[in-house]
């Protein structure tokens, strides 16, 4: 009896076990899956963006991580100063510097940061030595190769590696792809692992772009500009170079600017792309839609002449309109040539108010460009009706109308492009991780601004600009035929114009075969006069001239043109070469030279490096026995300093650059005249320098 | 003290094969899912799972040897050391309070020469023991009140209610299997009745004055017995939950050895909870087979051995051990497959754990010896 009671328990057992398994199995299987059963995302990397030649300018690096856990159980204090000696090995920071702080971490502390970028070798090491307690940490950082370059046209990251600004922002998705998946076993605890055969979904890396900017030309404007805006002290500035053939945006430069490598640095006024995003007054630079308009409407022919009267301003509808000096008798092209404010508008007012608005808008005022960049601004084109009786010949000046730089370099791209205005663009094509393109910019023509006719006529006009005579004297290049127009537009403060000025320059280059157009506009020049022509003109011509430089076919050109007598330098880098080194560069540029004291080594020199030479200036190199090599203490490890090579051999710069660490990438023969990246930065060893050479005796352009 | 003829055990016939043969395959498979489930209980106690199965080995190895010398000792010997082995017990009892070492906020073991040691374990086999020699010495009067059921129950009362103040569960399985050896005994069914519809009303009262007990109670009966599959329990019912959701993923064959994932959810999975880990990877096949097991061992001991024993001590004597292996069995199972509420209670053999391992060995080594004296002449065999 007792027996067949107590084998009622197993029954009973056994029965519940079958309820288990065969009634309740599957909802519990579904609770299993719940609490064991976790996924954990495979990141995608994102995408780099690349410069018109496929330099490398936003990419990923990774950044290890290591921490420790000190109160884990297990872990001793033999393995604690093992690690600890792991890390001093392979950093600059010593053993006792690690343990000190562990030592210094808070009692109940489990996550100590012993470093958040420590070097692979001591990252490897630590992950074969495997001990329980340090953490280890991958992370992804957005690396911008060459700091602020194009900083406002790639925008920056966040820390979730989304993009906020620039193209950054714009190819968000196409940057990022698309995360994988993989699913792990959870334990209680909380603990995920890996298991083998665990189902996967593999990561969409993501798409590269390739932009149109050539970080050349992008270096050379934003060098210029930098130094345009330090010499006018304006408060900031933006440029613009555009082929007017295709819209591609070649460099977009704002200034101040910022790195976006380094978040800190982030200052919202600095962030700002003023090239799509400021509204201004252009000014004088408007006129292009006036003399447009004027001469394909056929209301004013070359020859006519305009009286101003005396005092330089004439009363329009009870309303003062005043020319920056009494011009006097002007005809039509000196009208544009000068620059005159009351002339332009007697043209202007020979239009009907919705002819000239038609012109201005199809130039593309008032509608956005289209580029591929976040928050573009529309500007602002007032409709004829709601227009005053002042507006026509206040607008013909470029007032009572807003526009962004963008816009403006649109518009004298179409002039450049016989009329036809293309979008500008800066993404040209995008291609996935094993390089197949996925998409392509083709070239996209807006529409035809004017006939070609009128055109080819006003472009001798607007060349008279950049002459002797015209208001951007100071934008011409000796041999460069130039067309462009300058624009000095007071600023309106608070609804009143004030002796506060926007200052710009919009050119482009050849006129033969336009193949550059460059806007360069200034807030607020502080230097006198603050015209166009003086402030924005000398930074067109300066990057113009180096532009050119790079450009072969426009360079020939200007050499032959330009005369022998005009041949000019700028002063080599002599600084830390041997006497040997220094006498046999300056002898292969035919430059004469004078030594001071005595010794092997140059420690001075005069004028200094990167000063404009003529063929009788002598180069005196003071010397010292002392060598000094460059100051490299403050250097991360791994890193060199750029050399300048300007104006060396193609071959003394290569020893240079190689006994720096760097690779050398050649273009061209003869002596170098100029270099990217720029000289004086640090970068990576094994990373390379492009130089390009030309034969001696052509212009010397040093990157400076 | 020279030996008598009575010390040397002159067996009749060979022991118990079968029973023999369970127990080694118990003990393979508790081998086999201790080795599965200890892991994180190694890593947490800094050793690996690796030294802790072959203690647990060592352990197995001890108990088979005490059952080899248990089996060859008289059991008539053993039970002239009853009262000693009772006495024993109670002082190693009280000294757990003074000096017991803490687990889980209970203490139930000693540390011995640096082995930890659960005097429970022994009280419950010297007491089995003790009533086997009290019910045989009063059979003669075995329905009188005063003069068998008090004083049997007196040792009863006592060394359960030690055991009961740090660990409830224990003491209320021995006070069953008491009750159950006293019956086969020939106690009065009418007294032993009584005390339990005594004991049942005493629980009712217990939890009728307490809604804390109410509420374990309903617990026990939503989330326990009737097996929540739709959400997940949080703290009440978590365990046993746990232990469903095992038994639910082995399905029929299991998901094969060592392969067990809910050991990272259930506590103790290499002891209380190991009936699930089994469950889990041999399936309702292997857990199936683990009840037969013990249900072969009950059917061998009581049917076999208890029936052939040569006196009434003897069958006594093996239906107290029998019932204890199988019931500790059956209990362990009953949790792990929510029948039971969560007691903390080892699967003999099969858990992770010595004191239990050794004294079942010991307790299978009596059966064995029983069996050996099994003669045509029967004892009157009451179950």
């Amino acid at each position: 009896m007792v027996f067949g009671l107590v084998l009622l328990v197993p029954c009973a057992i056994g029965m519940q076990l079958f309820r288990i398994n065969f009634i309740e199995g599957s909802e519990l299987r579904q609770l299993w899956s719940e609490q064991a059963i976790d996924y954990i995302s495979i990141p995608a990397q994102r995408g780099n963006i690349y410069d018109e030649d496929g330099s490398l300018l936003a990419t990923n690096s990774v950044a290890y991580k290591v921490a420790i856990d000190p109160k884990v159980t297990g872990l001793t204090q033999t393995q604690i100063r093992q690690v600890c000696d792991t890390l001093g090995k392979y950093n600059y920071r010593s053993s006792g510097q690690y343990q000190q702080k562990i030592r210094s971490a808070p009692q109940r502390s489990r996550y100590v940061v012993l470093g958040k970028n420590v070097t692979a070798q001591a990252y490897e090491a630590l992950q074969q030595m495997d001990i329980r307690g340090v953490i280890l940490e991958e992370e992804y950082e957005r690396r911008y190769s060459f700091g602020s370059l194009a900083a406002h046209a790639l925008g920056f990251v966040n820390h979730k590696m989304n993009g906020m600004t620039g193209l950054e922002n714009q190819y968000n998705k196409q940057l990022n792809g698309e995360d994988g998946v993989q699913q792990v076993r959870r334990e209680r605890n909380g603990r995920i692992y890996a298991y083998v055969g665990a189902p996967r979904k593999q990561p969409q890396q993501g798409h590269s772009l390739y932009t149109t900017i050539d970080s050349h030309i992008q270096a050379i404007v934003e060098e210029e500009l930098r130094a345009g805006i330090e010499r006018t002290k304006s408060t900031y500035g933006t440029a613009i170079v555009m082929n007017p053939k295709t819209g591609a945006i070649k460099a977009m430069a704002n200034y101040p600017t910022y790195n976006p490598n380094n978040s800190a640095t982030l200052n919202k006024h600095n962030r700002r792309n003023f090239a799509i995003a400021d509204m201004i007054e252009p000014g004088s630079t408007f006129k292009l839609v006036t003399a447009i308009a004027a001469v394909e409407q056929e209301k004013v022919s070359f020859d006519e002449t305009f009286e101003t009267p005396d005092d330089g301003k004439i009363k329009i509808h009870g309303q003062w309109m005043r020319d920056h000096d009494p011009l006097g008798t002007l005809t039509f092209p000196e009208v544009i040539e000068q620059s005159s404010n009351v002339a332009t508008a007697q043209i202007a007012m020979r239009l009907s108010n919705d002819t000239f608005y038609q012109y201005a808008r199809n130039m593309g005022f008032g509608t956005p460009t289209n580029i591929d960049l976040p928050n573009e601004e529309t500007g602002h084109l007032q409709k004829p009706f709601e227009w005053s009786k002042v507006s026509l010949p206040w607008m013909s000046i470029g007032y009572e109308v807003q526009v962004t730089p963008l816009q403006l370099a649109q518009a004298y791209s179409a002039f450049a492009n016989g009329g036809t205005m293309m979008r500008p663009f800066l993404v040209d094509k995008i291609l996935d991780s094993e390089d197949n393109v996925v998409s392509e910019q083709e070239p996209m023509a807006v529409r035809q601004i004017a006939e070609k006719e009128t055109i080819d006529k006003l472009y001798p006009v607007f060349q008279r600009v950049i002459s002797d005579s015209g208001t951007a004297a100071q934008a011409q290049v000796k041999g460069l035929n130039i067309v462009g127009k300058t624009g000095t537009a007071q600023k309106l403060i608070n609804g009143r114009y004030r002796a506060a000025y926007r200052s710009s320059f919009v050119g482009f280059f050849p006129a033969e075969n336009p193949k550059y157009v460059c806007l360069v506009v200034l807030d607020d020049p502080q230097t006198y006069p603050p015209y166009g022509g003086w402030t924005a003109g000398p930074i067109f011509q300066h990057a113009a001239k180096r532009i050119a430089g790079l450009d072969n076919e426009i360079e020939k050109k200007i050499i032959d043109r330009g005369s022998q007598e005009d041949v000019w330098a700028y002063a080599p880098d002599l600084k830390g070469l041997s006497l040997k080194e220094a006498t046999s560069l300056l002898q292969k540029q035919d430059l004469t030279y004078n030594t001071k004291g005595n010794g092997n080594w140059i420690s001075m020199q005069h004028p200094a490096p990167g000063s404009t030479l003529t063929a009788n200036d002598a180069i005196t190199v003071e010397l010292t026995n002392e060598f000094s090599a460059p100051d490299t203490t403050e250097l991360p490890d791994g890193y060199s300093i750029i050399p300048d090579v300007g104006g060396m051999s193609m071959r003394k710069a290569t020893q240079i650059i190689t006994s720096r660490g760097f690779e050398t990438k050649m273009i061209g023969s003869g002596t170098v005249y100029t270099q990217f990246p720029r000289p004086g930065d640090q970068m990576k060893r094994g990373r390379s320098i492009t130089i390009r050479g030309k034969s001696k005796a052509l212009e010397t352009l040093v990157s400076k | 003290m020279g030996t008598s003829p009575d010390e040397i055990d002159t067996p009749a016939q060979g022991s118990d094969r079968v029973l023999l043969v369970s127990v080694i395959i118990l003990m393979i498979f508790g081998s086999l899912a201790v080795y599965s489930s200890i892991a994180f209980f190694a890593e947490s106690n800094q050793t690996s799972a690796g030294s802790l199965v072959i203690s647990h080995l060592v352990k197995l190895s001890i108990a088979f040897l005490g059952m080899l010398i248990a089996s060859k000792i008289n059991y008539h010997t053993l039970a002239k050391f009853s009262r000693l082995g009772m006495v024993v017990s109670w002082v190693l009892l009280i000294g757990v309070f003074f000096f017991g070492a803490e687990v889980f906020g209970a203490r139930r073991s000693l540390s011995i020469g640096g082995f930890s040691f659960q005097p429970s374990s022994l009280a419950t086999v010297a007491l089995l023991i003790h009533i086997a020699v009290l019910v045989d010495e009063k059979q003669d009067y075995i329905k009188d009140f005063k003069r068998a059921f008090l004083p049997i129950m007196f040792w009863v009362v006592i060394t359960c209610g030690l055991i009961g103040i740090e660990d409830f569960s224990s003491a209320a399985v021995l006070m069953g299997l008491s009750m159950l050896v006293m019956f086969v005994g020939r106690v009065s069914t009418l007294q032993l009745g009584s005390l339990l519809i005594i004991g049942l009303l005493g629980a009712s009262v217990l939890i009728w004055q307490s809604p804390e007990r109410q509420s374990r109670i309903d617990h026990y009966i939503d989330q326990v017995v009737q097996v929540k599959s739709d959400e997940f329990n949080v703290a009440e019912g978590y365990q046993a939950q746990q232990a469903h959701i095992a038994i639910a993923q082995g399905e029929i064959f299991g998901v094969g050895i060592g392969k067990s994932t809910q050991r990272d959810f259930l506590p103790a999975p290499y002891n209380d909870f190991i009936f699930a880990i089994i469950a889990e990877e041999y399936g309702f096949v292997g857990s199936v087979a683990l009840l037969l097991l013990f249900t072969l061992i009950l059917f061998r001991g009581i049917a076999k051995i208890a029936k052939n024993a040569p006196d009434t001590l003897g069958m006594l004597m093996a239906v107290g051990c029998t019932l204890t292996i199988a019931l500790y069995g059956f209990v362990n199972a009953g949790v792990a497959s929510g029948l039971l509420p969560v007691t903390g209670l080892p699967m003999p053999f099969v858990s992770y754990g010595g004191t239990s391992t050794l004294f079942s060995g010991l307790m299978i080594g009596i059966l064995l010896n029983i069996s050996k004296h099994s003669s045509g002449k029967n004892a009157v065999f009451y179950a």
